[in-house]
């Protein structure tokens, strides 16, 4: 039997996805800029908002945030020390879909275990993989395109010469279609 | 010393996420089979400390 305070609830969950967000976070703003962490977070918490149409609880929201987020700093630290690949953004924004669909993993194994929350309804099984680690694959493919397209997306905007405001408006104003078109890749699974 | 903390934050949560995976699959449910999960995970972390981009 385990010790009280160590029998996890759904709480715990919670605050470990707040605390993980936060770290992240801090990781965008010391990296990179605060003006980065506010629209990286920002966005993607309203683009999940909107995804889950508001009613999934606050866990849920932070999740696709931070693990894209995870996903592109493991990409970047992969990517960039091959000289091959180096400074290539399609294949950040491909690696980074891809590390995504991977990095969730973890969470969504044990968000499942639980019975806790989770920001996904339950797709089925794609190429004739059922699961893995209670997983089903349907699940890591649909995390694989939120990355790819949430990530996709930011590269886009930060390539084709918008100043840093009209970015982040732009961005922002993405969010109802990366929705949209989640809702229709998820239908098709 | 905190920049090296943050420098290092993308693998300790890579870490932290299979660490909560390996606690809940082996003393919360006792389905050792959920460990699975973190296979990917747990190449990645450490492609990436091998790449010494997360010094």
């Amino acid at each position: 039997m385990n010790p009280p305070f160590l029998d996890l609830e759904p709480w715990h969950y919670r605050a470990f996805i707040t605390i993980c967000t936060g770290l992240a976070f801090v990781h965008a703003h010391r990296k990179l800029s605060p003006y980065f962490a506010a629209t990286w977070f920002g966005a993607a918490g309203v683009m999940s908002f909107i995804w889950m149409t508001g009613t999934s609880p606050p866990e849920s929201f932070l999740l696709p945030g931070l693990v894209i987020y995870m996903a592109a700093a493991v990409t970047k630290g992969i990517v960039e020390t091959r000289d091959g690949v180096r400074g290539n953004h399609f294949v950040h924004v491909v690696m980074t879909g891809l590390f995504t669909g991977l990095l969730v993993l973890p969470f969504e194994a044990v968000a499942r275990a639980m019975t806790w929350n989770l920001p996904l309804a339950s797709p089925g099984m794609i190429l004739g993989i059922p699961e893995l680690g209670g997983v089903p694959s349907g699940s890591i493919a649909m995390w694989m395109v939120v990355g790819f397209l949430f990530y996709g997306t930011y590269k886009v905007l930060d390539h084709i010469g918008l100043s840093p405001a009209l970015q982040a408006v732009v961005l922002f104003a993405a969010t109802p279609f990366l929705a949209r078109a989640l809702w229709f890749v998820q239908g098709s699974f | 010393m905190l920049d090296r903390f943050v420098d290092r934050l993308p693998s300790f949560l890579v870490f932290m996420s299979l660490a909560l995976l390996g606690y809940v699959a082996i003393d919360e449910v006792e389905r050792p089979e959920l460990l699975l999960a973190g296979v990917p995970s747990a190449v990645l972390f450490v492609i990436y400390l091998l790449s010494g981009r997360s010094r």
